[in-house]
Formats: C-alpha cells, sequence, structure tokens
C-alpha cells in the first residue's frame, strides 16, 4: 500500500520538551522541503525564550507562530505560549492561525487543535510526531489523522522524560513506528522524502478530498480494542471490526456525529467517563442472551408453561413462538428449559417456531454456535454442560455449539410470521 | 451491603473484579492466593460470594472449592469459578466439587452481573 507524501510535519511535545526539541532540530536537514508546526505546552512567557534557543540550534529558520502567516516549506513554526496553533487553507495556500480559543484537554496551545485541523486541511499529506510530555494530548488528534491516511512517529519510552503522550498513541495503535530522541529526526526526514516524487503541489493540496470512511478505520478500532481489554477484559480481535461499527453506529447517530471514527475521536479526545462507558456498553450488552429477562423465564416455568401443559394433555400438541428470536438465544433457552423441567414432553408434538426480520442473525439462530462470550452471559454453567458441546475454538474465541433441542422439540428458525 | 471475596493471583483481574464488582454495590476483600482465601473464611470474615481462580500456586481454586464445601460454617457461601479453563470435563469437575456457577475469561461486567444474579447475591435488572 503505497502513503501520500508527506505536506507537513507537526509535533506535539511537554514535558521534557524544550530539550528534546532542541535535538530535533538540531538533526533536522536544512533541505527538509516541508513545513514545520510545533505544539510546547508553555506558558506565554517562555515561548520567546524558547523560539530564540532552538532558532539558533535549527539550520532552517524557527520562529514563534504568527497570525496570518504563510505557511511555507523549510521554515519551522512554534506555538506562542498560551494560545492555539491551527493552520487554515486560503484558496491554493495554507495560512497558521493563532488565536485564544477555549483550552482543549486542559491545555492550551492544544496537540489535538493543531492535528485537528491538519487533518482537516491535508487530509492524509501528514506526519504527527508525538514526544515526550504527560497526559494525552493529541491522541485523539492523531486518531483522527491515522483515519484520513496520514502518519504518526511516536518517541521512545526509554527517550521520553514522561511517556505520556507517545505512550497513549502507541497504546492506541495509532504510532507508525516508535523511535528514540536520537533517531527522531532521521526517521522524519526519512519519512518526508521518501515519497516525494515532486514537492507539494498547492493544486493538488486544494483539491484534497478527505478520505471518506465507510467503515472504522484500522486506528479507531485499535483504540476501541484497547479500550474495551482496559475496561472490561474483553479481547476484540480484527475479524470484530464489523461488530465494533454495528454496535457504535447508532450511538454516533445518537450523538450528532457523522461516523463511528468521530465518535472514537471524540472519546479519545474527552475524559468523559459517561461516554466511554456507553461505548463499552454497547460493546459489551447483547441485545440478547441466553435465559435473558429473568422475570420473564420464571413466569414462563413457574405458570405458563405447567398450565398449558395441563390444558393440552389432551391433544399432546404445543407451538411456541419466538418473536424476533435474534441470534437464537431466547428460543433455544425456551427448549433447554422444556427438557430440564418438563420432561414428559418428550412424547408430545413440540415445535419451537423462531423468526427474526434479519435473515442474517437467523442464519447463526440456525447454526447454534455461540462464542464463549455469548456462552458467558445468563446461561447457567449447568446447562452449558448438559445441553452445549465444545464445537473446535477458533482462535480467538471458542464456540460452543448447542445440541439442547432437545429430542422433544423441533426447531424451526423462519423469517416468516406463523399464520 | 453484601461481600464479595476475589481469590486470583493476578493483580490486574483482581483490580478489574474489584473495580466491576463495586460499581454493583459490592464489599470487595481480595487475597492473591488459596490459603489466604481459607485463611480469611477461618477468621470469621462474612463473605456472600467467592469469585475463585482456578489456577493459583500452592492452593488452586479446585482445593479451595473442596475445602469450603468440606465445612458446613460455610454452606450458604456461593462460590463462581472465574477461569480461563473453558474445557467442558474442568467445568464438570468444578460444579461437582461445589462451585455454584462458573464464568470464563476473558468476560463482561454484563457477563459477571449475569452469573451473580443467577448465584442470587445480585437484584437482576428490571430490563
Amino acid at each position: 500500500m503505497t502513503r501520500p507524501p508527506i505536506d507537513v510535519v507537526a509535533i506535539g511535545v511537554s514535558t521534557g520538551g524544550p530539550a528534546a526539541l532542541g535535538q530535533i532540530v538540531t538533526d533536522l536537514p536544512a533541505d527538509l522541503g516541508v513545513p514545520v508546526v510545533i505544539v510546547q505546552h508553555l506558558p506565554a512567557s517562555f515561548t520567546p525564550l524558547l523560539a530564540e534557543r532552538l532558532g539558533k540550534l535549527s539550520r532552517s529558520p524557527l520562529v514563534e507562530a504568527v497570525d496570518g502567516a504563510l505557511l511555507e516549506p523549510g521554515q519551522l513554526w512554534l506555538a506562542p505560549g498560551s494560545r492555539h496553533l491551527r493552520v487554515r487553507s486560503d484558496g491554493e495556500v495554507v495560512r497558521l492561525v493563532v488565536d485564544d480559543g477555549e483550552p482543549v484537554n486542559g491545555c492550551r496551545p492544544s496537540v489535538d487543535v493543531l492535528l485537528g485541523t491538519v487533518a482537516e486541511v491535508y487530509g492524509g499529506r501528514a506526519l504527527a510526531v508525538m514526544m515526550t510530555g504527560m497526559g494525552r494530548d493529541g491522541l485523539w488528534g492523531c486518531a483522527r489523522l491515522r483515519s484520513c491516511g496520514g502518519q504518526v512517529l511516536a518517541q521512545d519510552r526509554a527517550s521520553s522524560v514522561v511517556w505520556g503522550m507517545p505512550g497513549s498513541v502507541v497504546r492506541a495503535g495509532l504510532a507508525d513506528a516508535v523511535v528514540s530522541l536520537d533517531r527522531l529526526a532521521a526517521e522524519i526526514t526519512h519519512r518526508v522524502t521518501r515519497a516525494s516524487g515532486g514537492a507539494m503541489t498547492l493544486g493538488s493540496l486544494s483539491s484534497h478530498t478527505p478520505v471518506p470512511a465507510p467503515s472504522v478505520s484500522a486506528a479507531s478500532f485499535a483504540f476501541v480494542r484497547d479500550l474495551l481489554a482496559h475496561e472490561s477484559a474483553i479481547a476484540l480481535d480484527e475479524r470484530q471490526r464489523y461488530l465494533v461499527e454495528a454496535r457504535l453506529a447508532p450511538l454516533a447517530r445518537n450523538r450528532g456525529l457523522p461516523s463511528v471514527d468521530a465518535l472514537v475521536a471524540a472519546v479519545a479526545a474527552t475524559s468523559d467517563q459517561h461516554l466511554r462507558a456507553m461505548v463499552v456498553e454497547a460493546l459489551t450488552t447483547n441485545e440478547t442472551s441466553f435465559f435473558r429477562d429473568v422475570h420473564a423465564f420464571s413466569a414462563l416455568e413457574q405458570t405458563v408453561l405447567p398450565d398449558l401443559v395441563e390444558r393440552r394433555a389432551g391433544e399432546r400438541r404445543l407451538r411456541i413462538w419466538s418473536a424476533a428470536c435474534s441470534t437464537g438465544q431466547e428460543p433455544y433457552s425456551v427448549a433447554m428449559l422444556l427438557a430440564d423441567r418438563f420432561p414428559q414432553l418428550a412424547s408430545w408434538d413440540v415445535q419451537i417456531l423462531a423468526t427474526d426480520l434479519s435473515a442474517a442473525v437467523l442464519e447463526r439462530a440456525r447454526t447454534a454456535r455461540y462464542s464463549q462470550q455469548e456462552v458467558n452471559r445468563g446461561l447457567p454453567a449447568a446447562r452449558l454442560v448438559r445441553h452445549f458441546s465444545r464445537a473446535g475454538s477458533a482462535p480467538c474465541c471458542s464456540a460452543w455449539s448447542s445440541r439442547s433441542a432437545a429430542p422433544t422439540t423441533s426447531m424451526t428458525p423462519s423469517a416468516n410470521s406463523p399464520t | 451491603m453484601p461481600t464479595a471475596l476475589v481469590v486470583d493471583d493476578s493483580s490486574t483481574i483482581r483490580r478489574l473484579l474489584r473495580r466491576m464488582l463495586e460499581e454493583i454495590g459490592f464489599a470487595v476483600h481480595d487475597v492473591d492466593n488459596g490459603q489466604a482465601a481459607l485463611d480469611l473464611l477461618a477468621r470469621g470474615q462474612a463473605v456472600d460470594v467467592a469469585l475463585v481462580d482456578w489456577n493459583m500456586p500452592e492452593v488452586n481454586g479446585l482445593e479451595v472449592i473442596r475445602a469450603v464445601r468440606a465445612d458446613v460454617a460455610y454452606a450458604a457461601l456461593r462460590i463462581l469459578v472465574v477461569t480461563t479453563e473453558t474445557e467442558m470435563p474442568r467445568m464438570i469437575e468444578a460444579l461437582e466439587a461445589g462451585a455454584d456457577e462458573y464464568l470464563m475469561k476473558p468476560f463482561s461486567s454484563a457477563a459477571l452481573r449475569d452469573k451473580l444474579a443467577l448465584l442470587g447475591v445480585l437484584q437482576p435488572t428490571a430490563s
């Protein structure tokens, strides 16, 4: 897979940054050929001095960013302290924006703010570099950039004073490479010059259209996988990307967000525990589980079925309909209940009809194979042992096959309603 | 407030279970081996449900279950095995030794709540 050439480098750095930036700007070549924008978390009074010092070390011009300045190759810009730095396209050119917008992640300047606009303006033609620093400012921006096809480098743990910001993107699976400080400038140079079949043409830049994201990006999936592993000990594997899409799409719509990627980016950027919990819940709660709704099954066992069995003793015929049966947990639960509690039905004509609007879930119901996570939910262990057998094991989750349907009953999953 | 005892040699799992259990209203004790669990019970610590890992050094989960079930003083204690053992014969072995329920790792908090509801130590949610 070829990736687009890099037209801009954006560096995010915090604790330990002034010294680390000194090394980077010293090591970067004079002819990098693209502009470099830097967000270093610092209060206003410190950045003029830092810019002056870095400017002396750098082989290319390095100054504090100025609002409205033209972003030109070979120039390095440092965000002024206590102000946000953004980029915006202005016809055929790109300009810097310096403003006093609300702090993001408690930070101004914020790496997320810069990277968000970089992704917007440059799409995949950008390289983000996350360097030493506390917290996770920049995580959302890196997710955003990666979802557009951009690249992300992270400083390694050993050379970082605090491995918070780079660690967060590494753990989220967003880093294309994890590099020590002394190799970072070389790696940036390599990535910038590798694909430069030609220098940036402004025409191609302005005609750039953001890459549509019809499904969950690898970066978003990685973030969700790590979130889930941390919050619930559930391990998603790559093949469950569809699950992330299917479960999170409704949540994204509810929040007025255009895509699952946007939702994931919002979760990554926020410390809102409620939103995180909703994402985890959406992925861990099955709409269906075995013996879902204890009260309903208890009523079925204690009242409804004994009554029916008594009234139908003459004709010895029983028809049960599981409407909207989803992947089959409900009808199989009923089948297990019948087999365990009403053994006299063995000689009856008993049928369970299970229907659902979705052909896909019916097909799954028909196979009667369930993952470990599904049999963990609601199904008493004694019934698992009695009614299921192991159906081989998939690499990630072991499958369980229901042999419940018991001799007493026959299951008829059907897309049609009974008449 | 119901009380849970977590017995697992993995500090990660102990932390995870503690958080999940506390969120749904349990007082939580945790220990990192089977002998410590038996010692805690012997000292008279009241526990409603014990969440017991299988594979632990020295005294393993199965031995904990057998010891607890051999003592009528703990007749009311519910035992939930929480383990990476997913083979059917192992599950049967645990149930026969006196485990009340069995939860396979990895598990979701929803699955944990389901199991606690099955054990009657948690009110099932209305939905």
